[in-house]
């Protein structure tokens, strides 16, 4: 029997301050206490001797009864179930408190006893935390299971024990994995993921290996994203995530692993990211005078970078330190744009309105670069905000230099414009005014009877050559009129037949001269009258068609063709033909026949002239139409010319045979009224020319008093030609004062070496119907006389004239014959008439009658015992109202100018020469008695 | 006897004359009596004799406008030239201007 209390052993026992128990086992696994420490008696709240009675035998009486089948086990076998030698354990104490302890066994064998050393630790606290963990572990377990329940997957491992405790999700590979290996499963896994990149991201994230390293580092939430393949087949981005835990009963590593679907989470940060990048260089949010740079790569932008230093910093220290020092412009534009940039203004300006945009220049490595801030609201009360900041500078600089080169193009455009139209302006009156007196001059000396055949000769050079440049001014001032826009279509109702009519007599007296045959039809219906400008139409197929003539050498033929080819609600397309077995032009040169200047042989131009300018002129014109030409032409066999032109349809259907209103040129009564002697005298003769007879006025004075006495003789002036340059009184002036004293009843004509795009409006509203270019040509003024009283006519035609039946004329005659005539004339119209048979008993007569009574008087004026003249003064001069309003007409054999004069200031309306016209009179009548 | 074709080979403008006249040939011709027996022409002509050119100026433009309205134009073309002469109190030899006038309106007037 070991002498304990002297052995060796217990002087060490006793020796260890420790918290400590020593026993004697039995072979039975009963054990008897034979020493404790003084430690431990504290810990039991009691004495050594009480303890050792207690256990003695191995009651197990302070051991809590869950725990006695440990202990007892222990004692058998010496070593714990787990193998170890280690227990915790509730244990009594002799008050009666239950503590935790951990006890530490070491079982001795010495001189044939078994010794138990126990070494007791009071664990209660421990066991108190340990609780409370383990709650909050579990709770924890629970709500991330239930977190991971919207996942792909969800898995429990265990990593210590390699073992898969759980699996649940919607795309699982195998169902019943629980219980396999962690590894198998991971071998299993790899193979779902196509890329070998993912392969191996995957194996090392998640080697048990790698899981344990990072655990024991404190890292425990590993995730990574993979590109994954479903059961199902579906590939797709995956959020692959395990969060380590330790299991608190056990101290097993635990792995609680998620995967999830991240195609869209890839798609909206990489895309959105990329897409932004592109855009912007830099995405900061910014609050509280703080920024945070969100997207962006300061590597990205090479040259001219205003990229923050800081990848986050103070908002103000960035202005004042990195923009403010390289804007650039004036003090003022740099002061506007920091002041743009301030927080306050970007807290003020975005809440106006959203996105508030900041553009600024920077100079930096020597150059300017453009940038543009663009702010937008993330939360408007947190003041916090979202910056996107662009290099703007390569649009700007694209935008700067095509503005540039936009202004400078317009500038040279606007100049050249200005200068062109300002040099054409002149030249027209300065080339036109000389050639002028040349044509007019020219004219003159060919009428000259003693001069020679070769003068003869040259001087109608002189006036083919004058001529010929007048042509060439004329189309380049045309020409230019359409460039510049300044070419207006009129949209008037004319008369299609009077036009074709027109060209017909022109060209077909050119043909004849020529020696061509002429021939003008017309296919099927076309209506009398359209709305469109005759005056152009005109224009381009006389052009045309001269120029069939041109190059067509005798014998040959010229053919008109005209045909409606469409009718619509409110238009017609009209086709004109113009076919000439002429020189024709080469396939090659027909693209090229409406380009200014060309003539297929240029030495062509020398014989058959032309000024280069005709066909892009008619061209253009017709496209002003929103018509086409198109040109056919074989060398050597002819041309044809094909026209469409969609015109108005008018509702007009010609009533009165256009015959009627045809001219006759020998009664036409023209006055020139021209300051300058030799354009008066060229006037004339030109019009004699043609076979009109002119008056002649020097100033707008002579011209009005000439109108009032042609207007009294009711024989008014068809037509007035006025000169646009006088030195008193212009054209325009003289035009307006016609029209005050004689009314509408001529046509007016404006002649004048200028271009009259300046003045049209004035013109017309003083009264002028038409313009014409100076000096006069033969071969224009029968249209453009034609039309000017055509206009006229037209306009005049609402006038209804008054009916003459029944009205009261009185006749003061004193010649019975003519009075005898006179009755007989107007009771023709069915007039009734009184005739007093000198001045004095005609005032009688109309005194007597009642007011009103006389439509008219009809008045000789050299009468016996009063004439004319002074019963025309009496009447006026009675106090009657009538005696002012009833015209009265002279009718006499006075016919020269002073009578006619005599006759006004007597307060005569007109003044009628015998012997007297009827249809004349009744007209004077009709319109005096309305 | 006076018919259109007489008048017509003494130049007198019976067209003209007749449109005045409305077409009606009778009143034309009544009218041309009358105007060709005008005591205006005796009266010209003896204002000739006296050289009382005012009287004669009178006479003489009373009668150009009766032969006008009658489209007497043998008559009224010389008459119409001296009318004006007399206007113009120019001294001419007016009696021996008047007589080829008075001789055709005396052939004229026989004829009536």
């Amino acid at each position: 029997m070991l002498n304990f209390q002297s052995s060796f052993y217990e002087k060490l026992i006793r020796s260890l301050d420790t918290n400590a128990v020593l026993m004697r086992v039995e072979e039975d696994g009963r054990y008897y206490p034979i020493w404790c420490s003084k430690e431990f008696t504290e810990m039991m709240e009691g004495t050594e001797e009480d303890f050792i009675k207690i256990e003695s035998g191995g009651s197990m009486q302070s051991i809590h009864p869950d725990d006695r089948a440990k202990v007892s086990y222990l004692f058998h076998h010496h070593v714990t179930k787990d193998g170890t030698n280690s227990l915790n354990v509730r244990k009594l104490t002799m008050k009666g408190n239950w503590i935790w302890v951990n006890i530490h066994y070491s079982f001795i064998e010495d001189d044939g006893i078994l010794y138990a050393y126990c070494n007791y630790f009071d664990i209660t606290d421990i066991k108190e935390n340990e609780k409370r963990a383990q709650s909050l572990y579990e709770t924890a377990r629970a709500e991330l299971e239930r977190l991971s329940s919207d996942k792909l997957v969800t898995w429990r491992f265990n990593i210590t024990k390699n073992v898969i405790e759980s699996l649940h999700g919607r795309e699982v590979w195998l169902k019943y994995v629980k219980g396999r290996k962690y590894t198998d499963n991971l071998t299993y896994r790899v193979k779902t993921f196509p890329l070998e990149r993912d392969r191996k991201k995957f194996l090392e994230c998640f080697s048990v290996e790698n899981l344990l390293e990072n655990f024991k580092r404190g890292e425990n939430t590993i995730s990574t994203i993979l590109f994954s393949q479903r059961p199902n087949g579906r590939k797709c981005f995956v959020e692959f995530s395990i969060i380590l835990s330790e299991n608190p009963y056990n101290g097993d590593i635990m792995a609680f692993a998620t995967e999830r679907d991240y195609n869209t989470e890839t798609v909206n940060s990489i895309l959105l990211k990329k897409a932004l990048v592109e855009q912007f260089d830099m995405i900061t949010y910014v609050v509280d005078d703080h920024y945070g740079v969100v997207i962006g790569d300061s590597k990205r932008i090479t040259r001219g970078s205003i990229f923050p230093k800081k990848i986050s910093g103070n908002y103000s220290e960035y202005l004042e330190n990195q923009v403010k020092p390289v804007l650039t412009g004036s003090d003022e534009e740099i002061q506007n744009s920091l002041e743009a940039l301030k927080l306050e203004t970007i807290e003020k300006k975005v809440s106006e309105k959203e996105p508030y945009e900041v553009n600024i220049s920077c100079y930096t490595n020597n150059e300017i670069f453009y940038k543009r801030f663009v702010f937008y609201v993330v939360d408007k009360e947190a003041k916090f905000y979202l910056l996107l900041k662009s290099d703007t500078t390569k649009i700007q600089r694209e935008q700067i230099m095509i503005n540039t080169q936009l202004k400078t193009a317009l500038d040279t455009a606007n100049q050249a414009s200005i200068a062109k139209t300002a040099f054409l302006s002149s030249m027209s009156h300065e080339i036109r005014t000389p050639m002028n007196a040349i044509i007019g001059l020219d004219s003159i000396a060919l009428k000259e009877p003693n001069i020679s055949a070769r003068t003869r000769s040259h001087l109608i050079k002189i006036g083919e050559s004058a001529k010929h440049l007048l042509n060439l001014i004329n189309d380049v001032l045309e020409m230019s009129r359409i460039e510049s826009g300044r070419m207006v279509l009129r949209n008037e109702e004319f008369s299609f037949s009077t036009m074709l009519e027109q060209i017909n007599a022109m060209v077909s007296s050119q043909c004849a001269e020529k020696g061509l045959n002429y021939d003008c039809n017309i296919i099927g219906e076309v209506d009398d009258y359209y709305i469109g400008d005759d005056m152009k139409l005109k224009q381009i197929l006389i052009n045309i068609l001269s120029n069939a003539i041109k190059f067509t050498s005798k014998g040959g033929n010229v053919n008109f063709t005209i045909e409606r080819v469409a009718k619509f609600s409110n238009k017609s397309t009209i086709r004109f033909i113009i076919q000439d077995t002429g020189i024709g032009m080469s396939e090659d040169f027909i693209p090229n026949i409406f380009d200014v200047f060309t003539q297929e042989n240029s030495s062509a131009s020398s014989a058959y002239g032309g000024t280069g300018l005709g066909m892009p002129i008619t061209k253009n014109i017709i496209e002003m139409m929103n018509g086409s030409i198109s040109v056919k032409s074989e060398k050597g066999v002819g041309s044809e010319f094909t026209v469409n032109v969609t015109l108005r349809n008018s509702d007009k259907i010609s009533e009165v045979k256009h015959e009627e209103y045809a001219i006759n040129l020998r009664d036409l009564k023209v006055l020139i009224i021209d300051d300058d002697k030799i354009s008066c005298e060229h006037a004339k003769l030109v019009l004699e020319e043609v076979g009109i007879s002119s008056d002649v006025a020097m100033n707008g004075n002579e011209a009005i008093e000439m109108i009032k006495l042609k207007s009294a003789r009711r024989e008014a002036y068809d037509i007035l030609l006025i000169d646009l340059k006088m030195p008193e009184q212009d054209g325009i002036s003289v035009t307006r004062r016609i029209r005050e004293v004689s009314g509408n009843e001529s046509a007016i004509i404006i002649l004048t070496a200028h271009h009259w795009d300046d003045i049209i409006e004035e013109a017309l509203e003083a009264g002028v119907d038409k313009f014409m270019a100076k000096p006069l040509f033969a071969s224009s003024i029968l249209s453009e006389f034609s039309q000017a009283i055509e206009q006229k006519r037209l306009s005049a035609e609402d006038d209804s004239p008054a009916d003459l039946t029944g009205r009261h004329i009185l006749l003061a005659e004193d010649m019975f014959i003519n009075a005898e005539i006179m009755k007989e004339i107007l009771s023709m119209r069915e007039m009734e008439v009184d005739h007093g048979e000198n001045g004095k008993l005609t005032v009688e007569l109309f005194e007597k009658s009642p007011v009103g009574y006389y439509d008219a008087v009809l008045m000789d004026i050299r009468m016996p015992v009063m004439d004319g003249l002074q019963a025309t003064e009496t009447i006026r001069a009675l106090n009657r109202p009538d005696a002012k309003t009833v015209p009265i007409i002279a009718i006499t054999a006075n016919a020269f100018d002073e009578d006619v004069q005599r006759s006004l200031q007597a307060g005569m309306n007109a003044h009628l020469s015998k012997p007297v016209d009827p249809e004349k009179l009744y007209q004077t009548l009709e319109e005096f008695i309305k | 006897m006076l018919t259109i074709e007489t008048l017509n080979e003494f130049g007198v403008n019976t067209k003209e004359g007749l449109t005045r006249c409305m077409n009606n040939e009778k009143f034309y011709f009544k009218m041309l009596k009358m105007g060709l027996a005008s005591d205006q022409f005796e009266k010209l002509g003896a204002a000739l004799e006296c050289n009382n050119l005012d009287e004669a100026f009178e006479a003489a433009h009373a009668l150009k406008g009766v032969l006008g309205n009658l489209a007497l134009t043998p008559i009224y073309n010389p008459l119409a030239e001296m009318t004006e002469l007399l206007r113009a109190g120019k001294s001419e030899d007016y009696v021996t201007m008047y007589q080829p006038i008075l001789e055709i309106r005396n052939k004229l007037l026989a004829l009536v």
